[in-house]
């Protein structure tokens, strides 16, 4: 296990539920035909969706360096 | 497949009409008199009843249906936070180009008697020099103002 290992977890972890979260948003505005169910889902839904994803490359592309550093030791 | 839910559902005249300020166009919809051209169309399914306001107020061009969803938001926005600027005007004057997307190539459109009166005229409608609204040919659209004098259809069930 390397040093970055529980923080990816951790970034992972938040992603997962952002999207999750975003998904339900996303989910929940198809109840009603109306224009605030269209903005929860474009904003809302979409924003939590997004951030998961960013978060999720974030998480990926912040401990390679690090990994790859403990695979050469 | 949400997004895609979504926008189809932004097309709809109930999505349209869920805002109190439109209440009255949808009611224009059903006025009992062929003079009045979106009832006309409305009521004779000469377009979708369930995308009536879309078919006639999307712009037909490339980007028709993208510029319609930005215009959209605008219109959220002067619904619950800007305030929504009475009476309700076009952005642009009606343009040709979105009667004509339906009515270009139909006979009653191609042989009509006025439209081909003098040759010059259906020229000038076809690049949008002659307005089939403005020109008071067709003059009579959503007329909310006298709504209340004015007799509705009551769509059979």
């Amino acid at each position: 296990m390397n040093a970055g290992e529980p923080h990816i977890h951790r970034r992972l972890r938040v992603s997962g539920v952002l999207i999750i979260l975003g998904l339900a948003v996303e989910l929940l505005s198809l109840i009603r035909i109306h224009p605030l169910a269209f903005m929860g889902f474009l904003l809302v839904g979409g924003g939590l969706l997004a951030a998961g994803v960013v978060l999720y490359l974030i998480s990926l592309v912040s401990v390679a360096p690090a990994a790859s550093r403990e695979d050469f030791r | 497949m949400g997004a895609a839910e979504q926008m189809r559902r932004t097309e709809q005249t109930e999505f349209c009409l869920s805002c109190h300020v439109m209440e009255a166009y949808g009611r224009s919809l059903r006025v009992d008199d062929s003079t009045y051209l979106p009832a006309a169309h409305f009521q004779n399914g000469r377009i979708p009843r369930d995308q009536a306001c879309y078919t006639c107020h999307t712009d037909y061009v490339l980007y028709g249906t993208a510029l319609s969803k930005m215009r959209g938001l605008r219109h959220v926005y002067a619904q619950y936070i800007g305030g929504v600027q009475t009476p309700i005007r076009l952005y642009t004057p009606y343009n040709n180009r979105e009667c004509l997307h339906c009515h270009a190539g139909a006979r009653s459109f191609e042989e009509g008697a006025v439209h081909n009166a003098d040759p010059s005229i259906m020229a000038a409608i076809k690049s949008n020099e002659l307005s089939c609204v403005s020109s008071g040919c067709h003059a009579n659209v959503h007329d909310i103002a006298h709504l209340g004098e004015l007799k509705l259809w009551e769509a059979p069930k």
